[in-house]
């Protein structure tokens, strides 16, 4: 088994559900390690259009936007820097809607306009695969995954350096039809020696007229570079805003070296899968798995069979690159089961511990939550937090020279000194030397608050517990401030200057220190220094109650409002992910059910159903650790948005985050429990009748033809493929005894895809008069260009040569 | 009768003194002689409860305390000399007896007063945390 470095491009919307699909099958099939031989990139002219939801985020390509909102300002631009090379785009251009707007000219524009991010972000995506290829460590990751699945590892698994890159998206489109044969030559600009395959969708006759010209155009378009490269030339901007030519310098090349054609309907015009613009679309799941099929192995064993196809279809241009194909199977989905257990587990195990109002965790187990449990530790916790930070108030303070100077009677008026200093906000008094530190300390006792509910949050794993503590710690600094008015100092009250309070509370502590140190108990046994450090002391105490006072209110304010409030943004956050979590298992259960798309879904044996299997493996839960979920370090961090509010998507966020740390220990979990037999279970679980369709239809191909297109092994591949050969001679067996008439593929080896079962079929020596639809397509193609042939025709420039039929099949029909 | 004698008198014979003035004037002498003996008792008391410093006692409660003590100790001081006197035959009388009674009376009531005192201020605190819960 060989892999070569490869890229993805994905370009459109089309081109990006595809990719989605590409990373879904590599997910599934490395256990969702991702493989530094392998990148994909999406050039997406639509930033609205919707992410897949089942990728989990790791997996999630960010598209390149290409989008260009100001289209006259960039037509101005490129006509400014590049002169009589840009007389191809129409002035007039205006794009409504998403993406292109459905026209050519305005997806060729947006590659124009941002070529030189394309082919910088092509330059490293190269570099980097190329790198990977030279590394040990892609080789010991497929040799790793070989030998969990019970085969020989490989000795060396990328041993050729040039790339492959893949071009995907619908030629009915603007983005895709408008930039296919230019993304073909700058791949070719960037790497000569990378083979470029193009997978491009095209509609049928009963789309709409400005789809059905499109994709006529883009197909007229790609075979005339086939057949005349040297016809090719362009020229675009740098980042200095200096031309940039392709240039005729550049070895004539076909913009890709082979294309494969797909469509909803069959060779036979019989439609065989539908098409949308969704990532769940079958005929984008089909063409995603063909690329993740060709990365991991089938590219080596297409490549071998490919190498002469010239010989068979008569060294004609065109019928050497033009191909379609069709990819069936049976599969045993560990991708959806171990989703769908995973969303099991964010459901119920994440959201609804979190959210569970009777149980909390306690040492990994869930025990009853009780309200006054968590209260004693959130009051607990307030007499942890306070002293430290109460002794911290007195920096500064410093009373030791007062008592001295009182000790030693070098103060003639000592309550008069006292009133002084502990009475007024002036310079250097001690009033102000502790009041100075009152905001910083509400800052550290908020600080140490936010940091204790942190830890009882990611210990206990409950918003109601969390909430109980804070009650806790509330009402003890409560209970606190309640004890301070006990002892007379005057309680902060909203709006009203205290101080006169204060003032008077503090002569009357003046005045029983005056009493006490002329108490003769207290001379008779030397006591005095003593009772004037512990009487200023005192005074200091209940002025830095009567300072801090309204810093507790505040605080406690703080505690209800601000972490009260976190909590409830996280309880809704949380409720939102449940519900998506939830519905997402019910889809994937409904979906796992669903034989529209191009593989038959099995189980792992006959006793098992998918719904059994999933909830088994939800109980396998891999446990996220507390601390992950939050944690406080001066902020708050962890999955959970305590710190901030989130952004509005923030659930999706969270959803394919938590996703991509469950499933992929899900994944490794299934692989635990062994491979599973594919023919066996065929077999046993009767569905052999199905798995015989699935190879005719994968024989039907997938582009409507006037002249069947080449399908014998001999000249294509048509392979059935499975983990070893051995198996895929014993499933072509199994299917044969069920029914002669089974088509006939050669047994080949795709060791990495031990859970599916696959039937390929290319179909070669096609060429535009022979597909179905040609008339149609045309005859929108002439209405199109009659309204705006710039539009249409972006390139008409460099194919105006009126060739109809040159000798070797050349498709120049325009 | 010199002091000396009235002393020796008040402390060793009780029995010879006469008269209620004389009495008043003894029971007085034994109360001072009482403060003589919570002095010194109160003083290292005092020293030895510095460590409730640390305990968030404060001075003018722990002075109270030692000399809650000391008037105590005084009084059962007292109070143990004059059953010694008795055992000895030098009580004749309940007369006799009543300035050693009143100096003991009036110790024990100040010791319990310092001590009421304290245990007062402390309820009060006691009772400032226990209500704020």
């Amino acid at each position: 088994m060989q892999v070569r470095p490869s890229i993805v491009i994905g370009l459109g919307s089309t081109g990006k559900y595809t990719v989605a699909n590409v990373q879904k099958f590599l997910y599934e099939v490395l256990n969702g390690q991702p493989l530094d031989l392998v990148h994909c990139m999406v050039l997406e002219t639509d930033p609205s259009a919707a992410h897949d939801p089942s990728l989990p985020s790791d997996a999630r390509v960010n598209p390149i936007s290409i989008k260009v909102d100001n289209v006259s300002a960039a037509i101005r631009s490129l006509k400014q820097g590049l002169g009589d090379r840009f007389t191809w785009c129409p002035d007039s251009l205006i794009i409504d809607g998403p993406g292109a707007g459905n026209k050519r000219a305005g997806g060729r524009l947006m590659l124009f306009s941002n070529m030189h991010n394309i082919q910088s972000a092509l330059q490293s995506a190269i570099g980097s695969v190329r790198a990977a290829a030279d590394q040990v460590g892609p080789t010991q990751q497929i040799n790793s995954l070989l030998q969990q699945r019970g085969l020989a590892p490989e000795q060396n698994v990328a041993p050729e350096p040039n790339p492959v890159v893949y071009v995907v998206g619908t030629l009915a489109g603007g983005t895709c039809s408008g930039a296919c044969v230019d993304l073909g030559y700058l791949i070719h600009r960037v790497h000569p020696n990378a083979t470029r395959i193009g997978i491009f969708t095209i509609t049928d006759d009963n789309a709409n007229s400005t789809y059905q010209a499109n994709c006529w155009a883009a197909l007229t378009d790609l075979a005339h570079f086939v057949g005349r490269p040297n016809d090719y030339d362009a020229a675009w901007l740098n980042l200095a805003q200096q031309p940039v030519e392709y240039g005729r310098q550049h070895d004539p090349a076909k913009p890709y070296d082979y294309i494969y054609l797909l469509s909803t309907r069959d060779q036979n015009d019989g439609q065989h899968l539908e098409h949308e613009n969704s990532p769940t679309s079958p005929l984008l799941v089909m063409a995603g798995l063909f690329i993740s099929a060709d990365l991991l192995g089938l590219e080596n064993l297409r490549h071998a069979r490919l190498v002469n196809i010239g010989q068979h279809v008569g060294g004609d241009r065109v019928h050497e690159t033009l191909f379609t194909m069709n990819l069936r199977g049976v599969c045993y989905p560990k991708y959806e089961i171990t989703e769908a257990a995973a969303c099991s587990i964010i459901a119920n195990r994440i959201c609804g511990g979190w959210l569970d109002r009777e149980r909390y965790f306690l040492g990994g187990k869930q025990v009853h939550l009780e309200d006054e449990t968590a209260k004693k530790m959130g009051r607990e916790a307030w007499n942890a937090i306070l002293p430290p930070v109460w002794q911290s108030l007195r920096a500064g303070a410093d009373t030791s020279g007062l008592v001295e100077q009182i000790n030693n009677g070098q103060l003639e008026d000592v309550a008069k000194t006292l009133n002084r200093e502990f009475g007024i906000d002036g310079e250097a008094t001690i009033y102000r030397m502790v009041q100075q530190h009152v905001r910083s300390r509400l800052s550290d006792l908020q600080i140490a608050v936010r940091s204790k509910f942190a830890h009882v949050l990611s210990s206990n794993q409950n918003l109601l517990f969390g909430e109980y503590f804070l009650e806790g710690v509330a009402e003890e600094i409560r209970r606190t401030r309640k004890y301070w008015a006990g002892l007379g100092v005057p309680a902060a009250t909203a709006g009203q200057d205290m101080r006169a309070s204060w003032q008077g509370e503090l002569k009357a502590l003046v005045e029983r220190f005056i009493i006490r140190q002329r108490s003769g108990l207290v001379k008779f046994v030397f006591a005095r220094p003593m009772l004037v450090e512990d009487e200023v002391g005192e005074i200091q105490a209940r002025l830095e109650m009567f300072l801090m006072d309204s810093a507790l209110g505040d605080l406690e304010k703080w505690i209800t409002s601000d972490l009260g409030g976190r909590i409830t943004m996280v309880r809704n956050i949380l409720q939102t992910l449940q519900n998506k979590a939830s519905s997402r298992v019910a889809s994937i259960k409904s979906d796992l059910g669903d034989t529209r798309g191009p593989l038959l879904k099995i189980c792992r044996s006959q006793q098992e159903d998918f719904a059994k299997e999933i909830q088994s493996l939800s109980f396998r839960d891999p446990q996220i650790p507390g601390p992950q979920f939050v944690s406080y370090d001066g902020v708050f961090s962890g999955l959970l948005p305590f710190q901030s509010p989130p952004a509005a998507d923030f659930d999706q966020q969270l959803f394919f985050e938590l996703k991509s740390r469950i499933q992929p220990v899900l994944l490794q979990q299934l692989e635990r429990d062994g491979t599973i037999d594919i023919v066996q279970q065929i077999t046993s679980q009767g569905v052999v009748g199905n798995a015989v369709q699935r190879a005719k239809a994968a024989s039907r191909l997938s582009v409507p033809l006037t002249v069947a297109a080449a399908t014998d092994p001999q000249t294509v591949p048509a392979y059935a493929l499975a983990k070893t050969n051995q198996v895929a001679q014993n499933l072509m067996q199994v299917l044969r005894e069920t029914q002669r008439d089974t088509p006939s593929f050669e047994p080949k080896p795709l060791p990495l895809f031990d859970h599916m079962a696959l039937f390929y079929q290319e179909g070669a020596n096609l060429d535009l008069d022979r597909l179905s639809h040609k008339l149609s397509f045309k005859s929108a193609f002439e209405q199109a260009k009659q309204r705006d042939e710039a539009v249409i025709d972006p390139l008409r420039q460099l194919t105006t040569k009126p060739v109809i039929e040159d000798g070797q099949g050349i498709g120049r029909v325009k | 009768m010199g002091v000396i004698d009235f002393l020796w008198k008040v402390v060793f014979a009780p029995a010879l003194l006469a008269g209620s003035v004389v009495l008043s004037i003894a029971a007085l002498t034994l109360l001072g002689i009482g403060f003589l003996i919570a002095l010194p008792t109160a003083m290292i008391h005092a020293r030895a409860l510095n460590s409730w410093r640390e305990n968030d006692l404060d001075t003018y409660q722990r002075v109270r305390i030692s000399w809650s003590w000391g008037w105590a100790i005084a009084s059962a001081l007292i109070l143990g000399w004059l059953v010694s006197l008795a055992l000895r035959g030098h009580i004749t009388g309940f007369l006799v007896a009543v300035p050693y009674f009143a100096a003991a009376l009036l110790t024990f009531v100040f010791s319990v007063f310092l001590r009421q005192r304290v245990r007062a201020d402390l309820r009060r605190y006691q009772h400032l945390i226990e209500t704020g819960r």
